[in-house]
């Protein structure tokens, strides 16, 4: 029996944070936590659903966060798939409350990155610590240097140019200047971009995204309760998930897990791209975005530079991505998949000003997780409104 | 070195102080000899004052604190303006119930101590000024490298030309490593306030007792300034700390301390 249109998303809250040196990373999420039940209209005592993850929790960590929040959940998902996990938790919960398992599920990511001065990007990236990693790690190659062939390979096969990723982080920081509580607020030309310090070739300083701290938690319920709570529901029509790696049959650079996430989700959606509304995708780089849209099937393989130019992807064009300026400009505290379930179920409830998607009906959220060009995982939803 | 938070004007306020540590919410014991609030300079934070509160702990009460967006403090941006900071630092003072502290100001630490004597007159017991002057004097071309470093367009600038000859690798690998807690962002606000703030006279009205002071390898156009500080004062001339450059916080703090501790023990208001 098909999850769609059984489960909404009931409460979202986003922590107005990006630098929070004086709070840890439990307490960035119990704050959230009482933000996303305040705003779905529901007490702490009715959660029965735990699912979390973070940078730092290890074995054990949401049985500790259940600790330290005071609950006694009935149902506890502590799955890390990097900065998809959270796009994934509401398939997880759907699924569970589906099944009984749980009635209320709570979901939640808290970071202190920035203040405790994480290298993110350009740390060791490549993996989880998988065989195949093994025999890349040595070498030396770091998350954004993985990002960087990716964007080369993209460069080499369709000719896509370093002002086409520009475009990508313009439109971001253009979004972000409407977001009150974004990062970087000020906007940004090409230029500004092209002439920013190179970190890997072809990505330049702010094809980069940002590293804040933050945290951001949901609520996710049956539809039945969910229209009986303070806000509109936001309806989960389709999700999926996969993992990739070039090991594990990916087979090439360019195709990454969201095509098969996407693809899971669209057919349970009874869906396609061309109902889509918006969009909120990963952006750790610029180019994880434009590759992402390739995946998803908002445009063929190799044509995502031009499909990002003249203003498609920004508010007023053809499919607007990330209006609250995304990993690149708004927030990106290490994992940032629960941001974009936040900002799509925001638009889909209105009422955001100058940010707001008109007529905004379905919109879909991507996270990716892990590293591109290395083992990755995808994770997509497709929400409505009720 | 305990170190605590404080809400000072809804800014999480990382504050470090010397004592025994306290309950949460409760202001660190200042009572043992003088008070002493340390100031950091552009694109700093408080834990280049480590050497001199560890100095000036055995007979007074040092702190320090990261102003808003530096070290680590909350907010993004520098306050942005001398007189805000001078604010923000009178309403540390009130939050940690100060009385009659001695300001320590670094750089532009030493304009924020100013600015505090101006605005307030009668609640300091004094001001000892390091590696400052009577004015800033930033050229268009270093405020536009800051203004580019916080746009990711160059590289943070690092001139080993301002420390002494004689300071130590380990010295400036420190230096660089306290420059990078803060963002480029607020250090070039920081530069902005440096800039903008021009006391011209209003320095001759300031009564407090007060002491400059330089490093030996200071650059001479600091000298300058900072001699034509002390005239404004009528504190006497500045004095040098030897073995030192701009950054004499860490070149010289124990030297720095011994020569802040006899201030202090003089006849302070």
């Amino acid at each position: 029996m098909s999850l769609s249109g059984k489960v909404a998303l009931a409460g979202v809250y986003e922590h107005p944070t990006r630098w929070a040196p004086d709070k840890s990373e439990s307490l960035i999420m119990a704050e959230c936590a009482r933000g996303a039940l305040e705003d779905a209209g529901l007490e702490l005592s009715d959660v029965d659903g735990l699912f979390a993850a973070s940078m730092s929790m290890g074995i054990m960590g949401v049985a500790n966060l259940a600790e330290y929040l005071n609950i006694k959940p009935r149902y506890l998902d502590g799955t890390n798939i990097g900065g998809s996990s959270f796009v994934a938790h509401v398939s997880h919960a759907a699924a569970a409350i589906h099944a009984g398992l749980c009635e209320v599920a709570l979901v939640l990511y808290g970071s202190t990155a920035a203040s405790n001065a994480m290298a993110i990007g350009t740390g060791l990236g490549g993996g989880g610590g998988d065989p195949a990693t093994a025999f890349i790690a040595p070498y030396g190659m770091t998350t954004v240097g993985s990002y960087a062939l990716i964007a080369q390979r993209h460069g080499h096969l369709y000719g896509t140019r370093p002002e086409q990723l520009a475009e990508i982080a313009v439109t971001m920081r253009r979004h972000a200047g409407l977001n009150p509580e974004a990062k970087m607020q000020n906007p940004i030309t090409v230029e500004d971009v092209l002439e920013s310090r190179v970190i890997s070739t072809p990505l330049h300083l702010l094809d980069c995204c940002i590293i804040s701290d933050g945290g951001g938690a949901l609520i996710v319920t049956s539809l039945e309760r969910a229209r009986d709570l303070a806000k509109p529901p936001i309806v989960l029509r389709g999700c999926g998930e996969a993992v990739c790696h070039q090991e594990t049959g990916a087979p090439d650079l360019m195709t990454i897990a969201a095509k098969q996430s996407s693809q899971q989700a669209f057919a349970m959606a009874g869906l396609g791209p061309g109902d889509v509304d918006l969009c909120t995708i990963y952006d750790s780089f610029t180019i994880t975005l434009l590759l992402t849209l390739e995946n998803l099937g908002f445009c063929k393989a190799g044509e995502g530079g031009a499909f990002v130019e003249n203003g498609r992807i920004g508010l007023g064009g053809a499919l607007p991505v990330n209006p609250d300026g995304g990993g690149l400009s708004s927030n990106h505290p290490g994992m940032r998949g629960i941001f974009l379930v936040i900002e799509a179920v925001r638009q889909l409830r209105g009422g955001l000003g100058p940010r707001q998607v008109e007529g905004a009906e379905i919109a879909l959220a991507h996270g990716t997780g892990g590293t591109l060009g290395s083992l990755h995982s995808g994770a997509t939803l497709l929400l409505s409104k009720d | 070195m305990p170190n605590k938070y404080f809400q000072i004007d809804g800014v999480a306020t990382f504050v470090r102080h010397t004592g025994p540590s306290t309950l949460p919410d409760r202001p660190p014991v200042l009572t043992h000899g003088r008070t002493v609030i340390c100031l950091h300079g552009a694109g700093g934070n408080a834990n280049l004052f480590a050497g001199l509160l560890e100095a000036l702990a055995a007979s007074h009460s040092p702190l320090a604190f990261d102003q808003p967006a530096h070290g680590r403090s909350g907010g993004l941006d520098s306050l942005g303006a001398i007189d805000r900071m001078a604010s923000f630092t009178g309403a540390l003072m009130d939050k940690l119930g100060l009385v009659d502290p001695v300001l320590v100001g670094h750089d532009m630490g030493a304009a924020v101590a100013l600015e505090c004597a101006l605005r307030q007159p009668g609640r300091l017991g004094g001001l000892v000024l390091c590696a400052a002057g009577d004015r800033f004097a930033l050229s268009d071309a270093a405020l536009d490298q800051a203004r580019r470093v916080s746009q990711g367009k160059e590289r943070r600038p690092f001139d080993p030309g301002q420390f002494s000859p004689e300071t130590g690798p380990d010295t400036l690998k420190k230096a660089f490593m306290e420059g990078m807690k803060t963002d480029p962002r607020a250090t070039y606000g920081d530069l902005q306030a440096c800039h903008d703030w021009v006391p011209g006279d209003r320095l001759s009205e300031i009564r407090i007792p007060a002491l400059v002071l330089h490093g030996e390898s200071e650059l001479d156009e600091v000298k300058a300034r900072a001699a034509a500080l002390a005239e404004a004062l009528d504190c006497g001339a500045p004095e040098t700390i030897p073995a030192a450059g701009h950054a004499l916080l860490l070149e010289a703090p124990e030297a720095l301390g011994e020569r802040i501790a006899t201030f202090l023990a003089g006849g302070l208001a």
